[in-house]
Parts: C-alpha cells; structure tokens; sequence
C-alpha cells in the first residue's frame, strides 16, 4: 500500500517526487502561491537611498538633503507619491512624516543634534484601481548630526575642487555661523585653527572667544586651510567644520618694483621741486611784495 | 547663535562723555566765535594766529578718525610696511611747510586754494579744481562721520545713527557760531587730549603686552607682516605717501590754516605738527599688533586700535580712549567743515554766482554752506556705511593730480594754464582707472605720476605767456 505523505509537507517542495498525483497538486497549489504573492506586492521594489550613503555622519546646522531612486516593477503601476519617515529610533515609533510628492530629493531641515533614521516608500495605483497601494518601505537609513560651526564669508564650497578664496594681500575676513541645539551645555569659545595641508599637520591655533568673525592676516603665499569649531564648558567639542580653502596670490613682483620706480622717481622729483621752488621764491615775487621788502 | 564683539564701555558712561566734551566744544566755539566780528575773522581767525595754536591745529585736524581707524588696519594688514606707509603722510605737512611762505608772499589776501587756482590757471583748471576738492572733501568728511559711527558704537555699543548724528551736530553747531576762530581753538584743546592720551595709551598697551610677546604671536599667526618682502604693503607706501601730498597740497583745509597763521609762524607750525604727528600713526599701529598676544579678537581692522586699547586698560582706560577719539573725529570735522564752507561761499556763491556780494552776505553763505555740509554729510553717512578705504582711497587719484599743477603753479611764472589743466584731469581719470584695474594701492601713485609728465610735457610743448605775479595779489583782492 502506498502510504501518501500529507500534502502540508508537500507544499514545502520537498516531498517525494514518486507519487505523481501529490506532486501536481503541490506544483498547482506552488503556482498559486506564486500568483497571489505577485498580486499582493511582496515582490514590490522599494526606494533605495542615494545621498547620503548609509551611516552618514552630517556635520553643519541640521539641514540635510536626502536622494534616492526608484523604478516601478510594473507598467501599469502609476507612482502617486513618496512617503518619508524620520524618527529617532529604529522602530520608527512617533515618526515625522514628509510627503516629497513625486520628487526623488528632499531637503530636511531643522534636525537637532543626534541620530536620526529616515525611510522612503512609493505610494502607487495599479491600472484601473483608484486606491493608493502603499509600497514597501526601503532600508532604514540613519544619519547622525553633529552641529558645527559654517563658513558662511567666505563660505566653504561642497566640492572642494576650487578655493573658497582667492586674496592677493594675505588676508582673510572671516565669519562663521553656529546654532547649537543642546541646552545642558555652555558655549565657552569658538576655536579656529590654519595649516597649510588639508589633513591640517601643522595647525597654527587662533582664539577668537565668542566672536562669530575673525580677521586673518600677513599669510604667506599659497594655500592655506581653516576650521573653526565650537568648545564648551567643560571641554566637549564640537566636530571641526567643513575647511575653508584659501589661496593667498600677492602681487606679481614686476607690478610692484615698477610702481615703485615710478613713485621714487616722482617723490624725489617732487621734493627738489619744492626746495628749487623754495629757493628761487624770492625771484619771482610780486612788485608789490618786493616793495615791501625793500 | 549670533555673537557679537561686546562693547567696551556701557553706553550710559559713552553718552556721558558725549554730553561733556558736546557740551564743552560747543560753549568754547561760542566764546571764542565773538572774536569773529567780520569776514575774515570768521573765515580765517584774523590771520593772526601763533605758533602753538598753528601747529596744534595742523597736527589735531591731521589726526582724524582715518589715522586712529586706519592706521591700525595697515598695521594688521601690511605690518610694519603699513605703519611706515602711514607714516609718509607727514611728508605733506613737511613739505607744504616750505609752500605756506610762498603762499603768504604771493597771495598775502587770499581766502582759499580756489582763489590760487583761478588767477594762475584761469576759470577752465579752477573749475575742474573745485570738482575734485569737493568730492575729496566730501569723501573724507562722509568717511569720518561713518567712522565716528562706527567707533562709538564699538566703544560704547552707542547705536550708529546715533553716534554719528552727535559727533556731527556738536561740529556744525561749534563752527556755525564760532568760524575758525572756534576750530582753531577747540583744535588746540583737542590736540593736546590727543598727544597725552596716545602717547599714555601706547605706553600702557606696551607695558601690558610686551614688545616680545607680540612680535613672537604676529610671528607665527601673521608670519609676513614682519617681513620686508611684502608686496601690498611696499605698494601703498608711495601710494600713501602722494595720497597724504596731494591731500595737504590742494585743500582748502591747509591752505585756509596758511593764510590764518602769521607769515613768519606758518612754516616752522607746519613742520613742527608733522613731527608731532609722526609717531601717532605708529603707536596706533602698535596698539593694534598687540592684540594678539593679549588674546583680543580682531573682527573689523579698521575698528583694532581703539578696540584692543579699550580693552586692555579696564573701564579708566576705556573712557581715555573713547575721549581721544572723540577728539579726533571733531578736530578734523570742524576744520573739514569750515574750510569747505569758505571754499563753498567764496569760490562758488561769490565767484560763481554773486559777484557783488559784499562781506556780510559772504558770511551768511558760509554759515548756510556749513548747515548744508552738515545735512548732506549726514545723509550720505546715515545711508552709506560702505568700507571706509574704498570711500577715501578712490579720491586719492584726484587728491593726487593736483601736487604738481600745485607746485609748478606757486614757483615757475612759465608753467601752462593749458597744462595743469590736462593734468590734473588726466590724472584724475587715470587714477581712478587704475584704483579700479591694478588695485586700490596704485590710484594715488597713478594719479600724481600721470599729472607730473603731463603738466612738465605740456608747459615744455606749449608756448604760453609766462604769468604775471602780479595778478595774484592784485586780483585776489578784487572782492
């Protein structure tokens, strides 16, 4: 007798292949699970974060712009709009929630200080249906902010590629702008710090207080890198800001030395026309005057 | 977080010595205006002032806001370059010392530098003249009144509008009633306030932060301003140097000073307040250097020196500063003021437009063209609050254009009214091209070079009568 295997077990695909009537009715009850798990859009692609890139660390003044991308799996799917999420926890417990429209960028604002996880999803309509199919939510994306202090004259650029400043005098008016967010802390001085390298070996330390501006002068020629950074009470820190790019380039030499020959030249020029002038004054005076003297 | 630089002195204690010094500026104009019984009196003290009072007022009128805002940011900016740039300015009081006899020998009547340029050169230059003596003026009294504005509002955190309409209405007020007559006198007061308080606040910043600690910081944080080499700062030293020429050479500033001082007074007065004025420039410069090492934040150079001594001498030394200031920014707005309104009433209303105006009437418009100077100045600063160097080193080119028509002009009866004009045209143009296409160091040194070749060509190309002397005392007396 042919004992048969329950079909339960069967529908896990792996049971016996020897009984032809068992295996059809677990490839047909296979085949239906495939068709209502299609259906039911498990299979749905979700967005996928494109800036920042995962575990970002944003350093500025909780202002953070988000990218992702995204494909709709079927042509009749119609993209409705996008939902964005940000918590401070995982779980996405008491989320804020942004509504992008159908824009793939969003720019968030007013972040505090601290970790912050944020998820997109697509809400969709399918052919002739009129109710919004929620997508699946992509992968938690979280980004820690860390307020420091912005360049904002001469302001830092993103890229880096170019200086932020180009002087022919050797100097640099700064400014900076600083939020911070906590309250339990006290700001007790900004910190500002010049090297001549990117990876700032050897800085030169300037103490500007609680100024929010600085004046920087008789710098060599070259490029010259600055950061500022917030101290608080205490001895916590806040991370360095983005460095600012300063290129000093002084005057061309030949400008110089012919400016300054001609103006020698004038100068004495001028000099010994005035005691020349000085000298003969007497010659050339008004009959009127001579009277007066004689 | 918005911070912002914390003033030295509370406001309370900055309008107090506001009202003071007002006050008393005010009541000394007023005493020493009834001595002013008729033009000449008002417009140039009797012709009669000394030695003390002649160098104190040259030297007090040259200390302006400019020397205690400026001369500290040449120092943070083009180091010890800078403070020698600044320096050369006393060069003009020196070398028109010499000017102020000739003056006195050719035109013993004369009222203003205008009165010069037109008899020697004819209507043509004088026009052109008073063109470019009155937006140098107009330019060095709008820089002050911002400066002053400025200052008081760091020093005092006294808000700026306010600051500067005070400064302003106390000179107005004590040269409209009391002419320069009043000028000459509160200069006097004023200059001594000055020497003592820069020489005790130079001394007590040097006993504070020492000479090696601030050479070892400037040293490693500005490590160029104690190098010779230093492109921008050997660039403004000519620059300086025929800015501060042309300045003293043309304006009616100085020359009403020559004709005021007595004949045999006014060389020895000119020369004697460019020594004294000489190391001021320096010991502002210092002050700023030192801020430094003494761990004071510069935010705004134009604004260090003042600062950095207010802050290192305690609340006593703040008042100090603050009064020196204030003593510079009045002694040169008074005499600004008074000397351009003589310009305005004698060369303008009288020469321009009334011809037959007799003395009386004269007066009447001086004192009209001090309250409008006032108005406008006013107006042009409560609106303007644009870097101060751009403001005054655009007008060194024009300033500088005039030396050489100037000079020639004075000694050499051959020199060419065709000329100087041409001269101080093409040197203005051309130095205010180049402030814009070289750089704000080349504008003056442009300026003074351009005038020199064209007038020294121009007189050796064109055969011009030669001038007769006499038409200057004989014409100058034609009012």
């Amino acid at each position: 007798m042919i004992q048969q295997k329950p079909v339960a077990h069967a529908i896990g695909g792996i049971g016996p292949l020897y009984s032809p009537p068992v295996s059809l009715v677990a490839f047909c009850v296979w085949l239906s699970w495939l068709f209502v798990a299609f259906s039911s859009g498990v299979t749905q692609k979700s967005p996928v974060f494109t800036q920042p890139g995962k575990d970002a660390r944003l350093i500025g003044e909780g202002v953070l712009s988000l990218e992702w991308k995204f494909e709709a799996s079927g042509e009749k799917e119609t993209l409705q709009r996008f939902e964005l999420e940000r918590a401070d926890n995982p779980k996405f417990t008491n989320p804020d929630t942004f509504e992008p429209d159908q824009e793939t960028a969003f720019e968030v604002t007013g972040l505090k200080e601290g970790v912050h996880h944020f998820r997109v999803r697509a809400i969709l309509t399918e052919g002739q249906q009129k109710e919004d199919q929620p997508g699946p939510w992509s992968e938690t994306l979280t980004v820690e902010v860390s307020f420091a202090p912005v360049f904002v004259e001469p302001a830092s650029s993103l890229e880096g590629d170019k200086e932020d400043y180009l002087n022919e005098e050797g100097i640099v008016p700064l400014e900076w702008s600083y939020e911070p967010d906590t309250e339990d802390r006290t700001l007790e001085r900004f910190e500002l710090e010049r090297a001549r390298d990117r990876k700032f070996s050897e800085p030169v330390t300037y103490q500007p207080g609680l100024d929010t501006e600085s004046f920087l002068s008789g710098l060599e020629e070259g490029d010259h890198f600055i950061r500022v950074r917030a101290v608080f009470e205490g001895g916590t820190v806040t991370p360095w800001s983005k460095p600012l790019w300063v290129k000093v380039n002084y005057v061309a030499w030949w400008k110089v030395w012919t400016l300054m020959g001609l103006g020698a030249v004038v100068f004495v020029a001028t000099v010994i026309a005035v005691i020349l002038g000085a000298a003969r004054a007497n010659r050339e005076v008004p009959d009127a005057v001579k009277e007066n003297a004689g | 977080m918005e911070t912002d630089t914390v003033s030295v002195l509370s406001p309370v204690t900055g309008w107090i010595c506001l009202a003071i010094f007002g006050t008393a500026w005010i009541v000394i104009g007023i005493l020493l205006g009834r001595k002013a019984s008729n033009l000449e009196g008002y417009l140039l003290a009797g012709r009669n002032v000394g030695m003390a009072l002649g160098a104190a007022t040259a030297m007090a009128t040259w200390v302006t806001s400019n020397t205690v805002m400026l001369a500290p940011a040449f120092a943070l900016k083009a180091g010890i370059w800078g403070m020698v740039a600044y320096c050369t300015a006393s060069f003009g009081l020196f070398l028109f010392a010499p000017v102020t006899k000739r003056i006195h020998q050719i035109l013993p009547k004369g009222f203003t530098s205008g009165d010069f340029v037109r008899i020697r050169y004819g209507r043509k230059a004088w026009i052109l003249f008073l063109v470019i003596t009155i937006i140098y003026s107009m330019a060095w009294l709008v820089s002050m009144g911002i400066a002053g504005g400025i200052l008081l509002h760091d020093l005092a955190g006294i808000p700026y509008v306010w600051g500067m309409s005070v400064i302003l209405f106390v000179c107005v007020a004590y040269t409209l009633f009391g002419g320069l007559y009043a000028v000459i006198g509160t200069d006097f007061v004023q200059s001594v306030i000055i020497l003592i308080g820069v020489a005790l606040v130079g001394w007590l910043v040097i006993d504070k932060g020492g000479l090696a600690d601030s050479y070892q910081h400037v040293e490693t944080h500005s490590p160029m301003l104690m190098k010779v080499m230093l492109a921008p700062a050997l660039l403004s030293l000519f620059n300086n140097l025929f800015f501060g020429l042309g300045e003293v050479f043309h304006n009616n500033v100085w020359w009403s000073r020559a004709y005021a001082l007595r004949k045999d007074v006014a060389p020895k007065a000119f020369a004697l307040a460019g020594f004294l004025w000489l190391p001021i420039p320096i010991a502002a410069g210092f002050i700023a250097l030192s801020a430094g090492p003494l761990g004071i934040n510069v935010t705004d150079p134009n604004t260090a020196g003042p600062v950095v001594a207010g802050n290192v001498l305690g609340q006593a030394g703040a008042v100090l500063v603050f009064i020196v200031v204030f003593c510079s920014l009045a002694s040169s707005v008074d005499s600004l003021l008074a000397a351009t309104s003589d310009l305005m009433a004698e060369d303008i209303y009288r020469r321009l437009f009334n011809p037959r105006a007799n003395d009386a009437t004269v007066r009447k418009a001086a004192l009209f063209s001090v309250l409008g100077l006032g108005a406008v100045t006013w107006m042009l600063c409560a609106v303007s609050t644009q870097d101060i160097l751009l403001v005054l080193f655009l007008s060194g080119g024009l300033v500088a254009s005039t030396i050489w028509p100037i000079i020639l002009g004075l000694y050499w009866k051959r020199t060419s009214r065709e000329a100087a004009f041409y001269a101080m045209l093409s040197g203005s143009v051309l130095g205010v091209v180049a402030y814009f296409q070289i750089g704000w160091f080349s504008g003056a040194l442009v300026g003074a070079v351009v005038s020199m070749a064209v007038v020294l060509i121009g007189t050796k190309l064109r055969s011009e009568e030669p001038f007769d002397w006499n038409r200057l005392p004989s014409e100058d007396q034609n009012h």
